[in-house]
C-alpha cells in the first residue's frame, strides 16, 4: 500500500472536539479501460480516485465530510467540519444509534496471481484486438470489445479500535455486436469478469465468447418481438439474478425498509415467495463480488432473506440494525470516501433446486425463455414492488421445445407475484459480477454479485413493441 | 478556487515525448442535507478536485486521470497518460488536439448566493421540505437539499485555456401517504444553477397530492390510448430513445438508424429540437465544452427535418467539420459527443388544454425503466408509475404499473397530435408535454391482444361456461332486423333499410337516432319483443352445436344468459327449436335482473352474478363468452376470464378495449381455446 497519512491523529482531533464517536474511510480505486471498435484501438485510459471520508457523531447527530486531498492539514479541517455539521444538524437530526459489533482489526484480499496492471499495455491491446475481430462477419455492422481492470483498497478505521482494510482485483471483458439487416439494427452484448488476476484473462475463450454474440445478434435481428401478453417463462440465471436483485434484493435492504419505501415492510416471517424458493445474500461466493467485511468494519457471511418462501431477515447496517431490531448483516456499504454508507446487497442469489434446465423448459406448453444475453437492467420502485426489466435475446417455446427466437422482450410485474408464482427452480447456480456495472442507488454505485439458478415462473407479463 | 497555469505540466509532457496534450481539471465543492422520515439524516460537506490528461504521440492517444491529492500527483498523471499513449497503435482519424479554445461571454451559470451559504442553510431547506409535506398531510420518507459550485478548465499544449466558474442547486422530495388501507407515494426533484428557483413550496405541494391520488392508483386495461407525457419524462424518454441516435459518434459508428438522414423530414413538421446551451439558468448551460471549444445555439431538428448531427472535435474533423461545442468529457475517458441542453420548443396548447381534448388517454407523469427505450432502435418504452387516466377530456382516474411501448420514429412523424408549451428540464433536455395517439399501453386482461399464435398457457378447464345467446350461440340477425324495425315503428321513426341496418349494428349506432328520453323505454320494448317470432333465416352458429356437447361431456355446467327481457320458458322453447336445450342447465334473461344494475343498455351484471349464486360458482371457475361490447365488461368487472367472440360484428379492438381477456373469431375457436374441440 502506499503511504497513508496518520489517520490517529484524525481520529485524536474528533475525540477532542467532543465527537462520540468518529470514523475514518480511506479509499483508493483504481481502474484502466481498453475498448476496441471494429478493429481499432478507441480507448486506453486509466484513473483513481483516492480521498477520505469522516464521519462524526455527537449528541446522536451525524456530521460527514470528505477531501481528495491527503494532506494532514486538510484532513484536520475535514474533521472539524463533520464535528461543526454534527453540532449544526443537532435540533433537528434523528437520534442516531448504533448496534454493536465486534472491532476486528484485519487486512484481507481477493486471490489473484497477476496483477492486471501490471500487463504491459501492448499486451493486453493485442489480446483484445484478436477478441474484437474474431467477432467479424457478414450482417455484423458494429463490434465494440472492451476491458476493465479495477484494483480497490477499502480501509476502514473507527475511534472504537476498528481496523479493517480490504483489497479486491477484478478483471474482465465485454462484447457488444450490433448486427443490421433490411433496415434493422440490433444489438446483443456479452461479459464476464471475475474477482481474479489477469490469469483469468489468460483462461477464459473470449474468442468464442465475441463470436456467439454476433452469431446471437444475427439471429435476432430477424426475431420478431413477442406481443405484450402474461405468459408462463423461463428465465436464465444471469437474467433472474438481476431481476431478484433489483425488484426483491433492494426493497429488503434495511434503510428502504426503515423509510417505509419496501414491500417487503412487516412482511417478516411471512409467505413471500413460492416455497421452492430461498434467497441469501452473501460475502464470498464463487464467481462473485469479493466482499468479505462491508465499509462499517462488519463481517459479512452468509444472510439467509428467504427460507423455503418465507421472508427471514432484511440486510442491515449497524444503524438500521438497532432501528429495525435485527443483527447487524454486514451491508453497509459505500462508493468510495466521499459518501457515507448506505445498506447495500453484496452477492444476492437464489438457492439451487433440483431441475435440469431442460426439465424447466419440458414444462412449458407456450411461453418465452428470457435469457440475459442483451439485457440492459432493469428498474424497479421498491415501495410498490413494482419493476421493469430488459430482457436479452429470448426464444419461445411451445410444448417443451425452444421453437422460435424473440427480441424486445420487457419483463414487469409485481415481485411478489413472480416470486409466489415460480414452480421450477434449476439446480445449477451461476452467480457473476461485473467489473463494468455495478448497482446504483441514491446517486452511489457498487459492485455487486447477482445470480441464481434458472427459475419457472407461471405467471409474468411481457411488454414487447 | 482558482484556475491553474498548466504550463509546467504540459511542456514535462512534451519532454516525456508527447507531441500534444490537453488538460482537464475540475475542483468542487459540495453543501448538503438528507432527512429520513422528518428527521435530520446528516450534513454533508465535500471538496475535491481531479484531473484528466490526453497525451498525444504523432497519432497515438493515451488518457490518465486522477483525485487530486498533492502537486505531485499531477505529474504522475501526466507520465501515465504517455506511457499509455506511446504504446497504443496508431488512430488513423486522429487529426489533432482541440484548437481555437473559446468560451462564449456573459453565461448566467453562476450564482453568487453560494458563496454566503452554509451548512446550515442546507438543512434549514431540506427541513423546510419536510414541514411543508407534513402540513400538507403526508409523511415525509425523505428530503435532500444540495448545493454545488465548480471550476471546470480546459488548457492544452498549443498555449490555450478555458475556464469557467458554475453552480447547481437540487431539493428532491418524497412523500407517502396512507389512506383507508392503501399506500401511494410520489417523489420529484427541482434543480437549477440559481438558487431563487427552488420553490419548496411548490415542490411540496406538487409530491403531496401526487402521493394521495395515488393511494387510488390502478392499472387500465390494455389496448391503445392517446398517450400524453408532462414534460419531464417526456423529454427522459426523448433522451434514451432518441437523442444518442443524433450522436456523430453514433452514426459515424453504424450503430443510429439517423444514418444519412440530414435534410430528410424524421418527424412531424411541428418538431423543432433546439440545442440552446446559452439560456440563462440551465443545468445543461455551459460556456465550451469539453474540448474547451465554444457552446453553439443551433437546430438540430428544424419543422421535422434533421439538420446535423451534433458533434466534437474529433467526429467533426473526422468529417472535415467544425465542432458544434457537444464534447462532453469525464476526468478518466475519452471525450464523447453529447446534447449540451436541447429544447424541444413548446407549442400553444396548455397541459389542461391538451387534457380537455382527449377522449380516451393516460396522461404519464412518471415512469421507471424509461431509460431501458433503445436508441438503436428508436424503440421507447417504460412502466408508468404515475399517471391519470382521461375519459371524455377529464381525469377520471390515477394509473400505475401499467408499460408504454413505441417507435419514436413513428409516434413522433405520424402520431404526434399536440405539443404544450410548459417546458420542464430533465437532464440535458427541457420539453414540453406532448400527445401521441394510438400508442400501445399494456396493463390488465393483455393475454392476447394482439393475434399471435400464442394461447392463454395455464388455461385449465373451467366449471362452468356461460354464454351469451344472440349472435354468439344464435345467428339472429334477420329477426333483430324486423324486431328493431317494428320497435322504430311504434315509437315513430323511420324504418331502415337492410343496408343501413347492419352498417349501423357494426358500428354500434342503432341507438342514433332515438331521442334519449325514450330510448330506454325503446331498447326494452326491443328486448320484450324478441321471443314474439323465430325467422326462418336464423340459425345456430357453426360449432356451437359441438361445443355444448363436448362440454356436457366433459361436465362442465353450461348457461345461457341473453339480453332478451322475456320468461326463461321462451328461451328453452327456442333452445329447444335449435335442438340444444338438453345441453344447457341454466337459462337467465334479463327478465329477472334488477333494472337500477343496467349501468349501461345490455349491461347484465346482475343476471350474470345470479347464475353463478344459484350454481355456486366463483369467478375463477367460470369462462363467460359474448359478443357484445357491455358484456366485455360484465365480464372483467367481475373477474371472469372473458372471451369475446366476432360473430357479433363488433371489432377485435373494441372488445378488447371494454375488457375481453382474449378475442377469437367464433365458438369453434373458443371450443379450440378451451382445448373441448380440436
Amino acid at each position: 500500500m502506499e503511504e497513508v497519512p496518520d489517520f490517529d491523529k484524525i481520529l485524536d482531533k474528533a475525540s477532542k472536539l467532543g465527537a462520540d464517536f468518529c470514523e475514518i474511510r480511506y479509499t483508493f480505486d483504481k481502474y484502466e479501460r481498453i475498448s476496441i471498435d471494429n478493429g481499432n484501438l478507441s480507448e486506453y485510459s486509466s484513473s483513481y480516485a483516492r480521498g477520505v471520508g469522516i464521519k462524526a457523531i455527537k449528541g446522536g447527530s451525524v456530521g460527514f465530510s470528505s477531501t481528495t486531498s491527503l494532506l494532514l492539514s486538510d484532513l484536520l479541517e475535514a474533521v472539524e467540519r463533520a464535528v461543526k455539521l454534527a453540532e449544526a444538524g443537532r435540533k433537528y437530526s434523528k437520534k442516531h444509534e448504533f448496534e454493536e459489533r465486534p472491532t476486528e482489526r484485519v487486512t484481507v484480499q481477493s486471490d489473484f496471481r497477476e496483477n492486471p496492471f501490471d500487463v504491459p499495455p501492448e499486451e493486453k491491446i493485442e489480446i483484445m484486438k484478436a477478441i474484437n475481430s474474431s467477432a467479424e462477419m457478414e450482417g455484423i455492422k458494429s463490434r465494440i470489445t472492451v476491458m476493465g481492470n479495477e484494483d480497490s483498497l477499502r480501509l476502514y478505521l473507527s475511534s472504537d479500535g476498528a481496523e479493517v482494510q480490504v483489497r479486491t482485483i477484478t478483471t474482465g471483458i465485454s462484447h457488444i455486436s450490433i448486427a443490421f439487416e433490411s433496415g434493422k439494427l440490433e444489438r446483443v452484448s456479452d461479459s464476464k469478469s471475475y474477482c481474479r488476476g489477469y490469469e483469468f484473462i489468460r483462461e477464459h475463450d473470449w474468442e468464442k465468447m465475441a463470436k456467439e454474440v454476433s452469431e446471437i445478434a444475427k439471429k435476432a435481428v430477424n426475431a420478431r418481438c413477442p406481443p405484450p401478453g402474461t405468459y408462463s417463462a423461463v428465465i436464465s440465471p444471469r437474467l433472474i439474478g438481476l431481476l431478484l436483485h433489483e425488484a426483491f434484493g433492494h426493497a429488503s435492504e434495511g434503510d428502504e425498509v426503515y423509510a417505509e419505501a419496501s414491500v417487503l415492510k412487516g412482511m417478516l416471517g411471512k409467505k413471500v415467495a413460492s416455497e421452492i424458493v430461498t434467497i441469501y445474500d452473501e460475502g464470498i461466493v464463487e464467481g462473485g463480488y469479493f466482499f468479505p467485511y462491508d465499509d462499517e468494519g462488519v463481517k459479512k457471511g452468509r444472510t439467509v432473506v428467504v427460507d423455503k418462501g418465507i421472508l427471514k431477515s432484511h440486510l442491515t447496517s449497524r444503524e438500521m440494525a438497532k432501528e429495525l431490531s435485527l443483527p447487524v448483516t454486514g451491508n453497509a456499504r459505500a462508493q468510495n470516501f466521499s459518501y457515507d454508507v448506505l445498506v447495500r446487497q453484496t452477492n444476492f442469489y437464489m438457492a439451487p433446486g433440483d431441475m435440469s434446465e431442460e426439465e424447466l423448459i419440458e414444462g412449458v406448453k407456450e411461453g418465452i425463455y428470457v435469457t440475459e444475453k442483451g439485457s440492459r437492467g432493469g428498474e424497479v420502485n421498491p415501495v410498490l414492488g413494482t419493476f421493469t426489466f430488459s430482457g436479452g435475446f429470448s426464444w419461445r417455446i411451445k410444448n417443451g421445445e425452444l421453437v422460435e427466437p424473440l427480441r424486445g422482450v420487457t419483463l414487469s410485474g409485481m415481485i411478489l407475484d413472480v416470486l409466489r408464482s415460480v414452480d421450477g427452480v434449476g439446480k445449477e447456480v451461476v452467480v457473476n459480477t461485473s467489473v463494468f456495472g455495478g448497482c446504483g442507488k441514491e446517486g452511489q454505485r457498487v459492485r455487486v454479485g447477482v445470480g441464481g439458478p434458472a427459475v419457472r415462473v407461471r405467471r409474468i407479463t411481457i411488454g414487447g413493441m | 478556487m482558482e484556475p491553474k497555469d498548466f504550463d509546467r505540466e504540459i511542456k514535462y509532457a512534451e519532454k516525456l515525448g508527447a507531441t500534444e496534450v490537453d488538460i482537464l481539471w475540475t475542483l468542487g465543492e459540495k453543501y448538503s442535507a438528507s432527512a429520513v422520515k422528518g428527521k435530520l439524516n446528516s450534513g454533508v460537506y465535500s471538496r475535491g478536485g481531479a484531473i484528466g490528461v490526453r497525451a498525444v504521440v504523432g497519432k497515438r492517444i493515451g488518457i490518465a486521470g486522477g483525485t487530486l491529492e498533492k502537486e505531485e500527483d499531477v505529474m504522475k498523471i501526466v507520465e501515465k497518460a504517455v506511457k499509455v499513449a506511446k504504446v497504443s497503435p496508431e488512430d488513423p482519424d486522429w487529426n489533432s488536439i482541440p484548437t481555437g479554445l473559446k468560451a462564449k461571454k456573459g453565461l448566467e451559470i453562476y450564482d453568487k448566493k453560494f458563496d454566503e451559504l452554509s451548512s446550515e442553510d442546507l438543512i434549514e431547506i431540506a427541513m423546510r421540505g419536510v414541514e411543508l409535506l407534513k402540513e400538507k398531510g403526508t409523511l415525509p420518507i425523505s428530503a435532500e437539499a444540495s448545493a454545488f459550485r465548480s471550476l471546470i478548465q480546459v488548457a492544452n499544449s498549443n498555449g490555450e485555456s478555458v475556464y469557467s466558474f458554475g453552480t447547481y442547486f437540487a431539493l428532491s422530495l418524497f412523500a407517502k401517504v396512507k389512506e383507508n388501507g392503501r399506500e401511494g407515494g410520489y417523489s420529484d426533484y427541482q434543480d437549477s444553477r440559481r438558487f431563487s428557483s427552488l420553490d419548496p413550496e411548490k415542490l411540496a405541494e406538487k409530491v403531496a397530492k401526487r402521493a394521495k391520488d395515488s393511494c387510488n392508483a390502478k392499472r387500465v386495461d390494455t389496448g391503445k390510448y392517446e398517450v400524453i407525457f408532462e414534460g419531464r419524462i417526456g423529454g427522459r424518454l426523448l433522451s434514451s430513445a432518441l437523442f444518442p441516435a443524433m450522436s456523430a459518434e453514433s452514426v459515424q459508428k453504424n450503430r443510429s438508424p439517423l444514418k444519412g438522414k440530414v435534410g430528410e423530414r424524421i418527424f412531424s413538421e411541428n418538431v423543432n429540437f433546439l440545442e440552446n446551451p446559452h439560456r440563462p439558468w440551465d443545468p445543461g448551460s455551459r460556456p465550451f465544452d469539453g474540448d474547451g471549444k465554444e457552446t453553439k445555439r443551433y437546430y438540430l431538428v428544424k419543422e421535422g427535418i434533421l439538420r446535423t448531427y451534433y458533434y466534437d472535435d474529433y467526429t467533426a474533423k473526422k468529417e472535415g467539420k467544425e465542432s458544434t461545442g457537444n464534447s462532453h468529457r469525464s476526468i478518466s475517458g475519452k471525450p464523447r459527443p453529447w446534447i449540451n441542453n436541447v429544447v424541444f420548443e413548446p407549442g400553444d396548447a396548455s397541459l389542461e388544454e391538451i387534457i380537455q381534448e382527449t377522449k380516451r388517454g393516460v396522461l404519464i407523469c412518471s415512469s421507471i425503466g424509461y431509460w431501458l427505450s433503445n436508441p438503436v432502435s428508436g424503440q421507447m418504452s417504460g412502466t408508468i408509475s404515475h399517471g391519470y387516466l382521461i375519459s371524455n377530456g377529464e381525469i377520471a382516474g390515477v394509473v400505475k404499473g401499467v408499460a408504454f411501448a413505441d417507435n419514436v420514429y413513428e409516434a413522433l412523424k405520424e402520431r404526434l397530435i399536440a405539443i404544450g408549451k410548459e417546458l420542464e428540464h430533465s437532464g440535458s433536455v427541457l420539453c414540453p408535454p406532448y400527445k401521441i395517439s394510438g400508442m400501445t399501453l399494456a396493463g390488465d386482461r393483455w393475454e392476447n391482444f394482439i393475434s399471435y399464435p400464442f394461447i392463454f398457457s395455464d388455461m385449465k378447464l373451467p366449471k362452468a361456461i356461460i354464454l351469451d345467446l344472440d349472435m354468439t350461440l344464435l345467428d339472429t340477425l334477420p329477426r333483430f332486423f324486423e324486431i328493431y324495425n317494428r320497435t322504430r315503428e311504434k315509437f315513430g321513426l323511420k324504418k331502415l333499410s337492410k343496408e343501413d341496418f347492419i352498417k349501423r349494428f357494426e358500428e354500434d349506432s342503432l341507438s342514433e337516432d332515438i331521442p334519449q328520453e325514450v330510448l330506454r323505454e325503446f331498447w326494452r320494448e326491443f328486448r320484450r319483443r324478441y321471443c314474439d317470432f323465430i325467422s326462418e333465416e336464423d340459425h345456430l352458429i357453426p360449432g356451437a352445436l359441438e361445443l355444448l356437447k363436448k362440454a356436457k361431456e366433459k361436465g362442465l355446467r353450461v348457461i345461457v344468459t341473453t339480453g332478451r327481457e322475456c320468461l326463461p320458458e321462451k328461451i328453452w322453447e327456442e333452445l329447444e327449436y335449435f335442438g340444444i336445450a338438453e345441453y344447457v342447465d341454466g337459462v337467465y334473461t334479463l327478465a329477472m335482473g334488477r333494472e337500477e344494475d343496467e349501468k349501461v343498455l345490455f349491461y347484465r351484471r346482475s343476471i350474470t352474478e345470479l347464475a353463478m349464486k344459484e350454481f355456486n360458482l366463483k369467478p375463477e371457475d367460470v369462462v363467460f363468452v359474448a359478443d357484445y361490447l357491455p358484456d366485455m365488461e360484465c365480464g372483467r368487472d367481475l373477474g371472469i376470464y372473458t372471451i369475446g367472440v366476432l360473430t357479433g360484428k363488433k371489432r377485435k379492438e373494441d372488445l378488447y378495449c371494454h375488457g375481453a381477456s382474449v378475442v377469437l373469431k367464433d365458438i369453434l375457436e373458443v371450443g379450440r381455446h378451451l382445448g373441448l374441440l380440436r
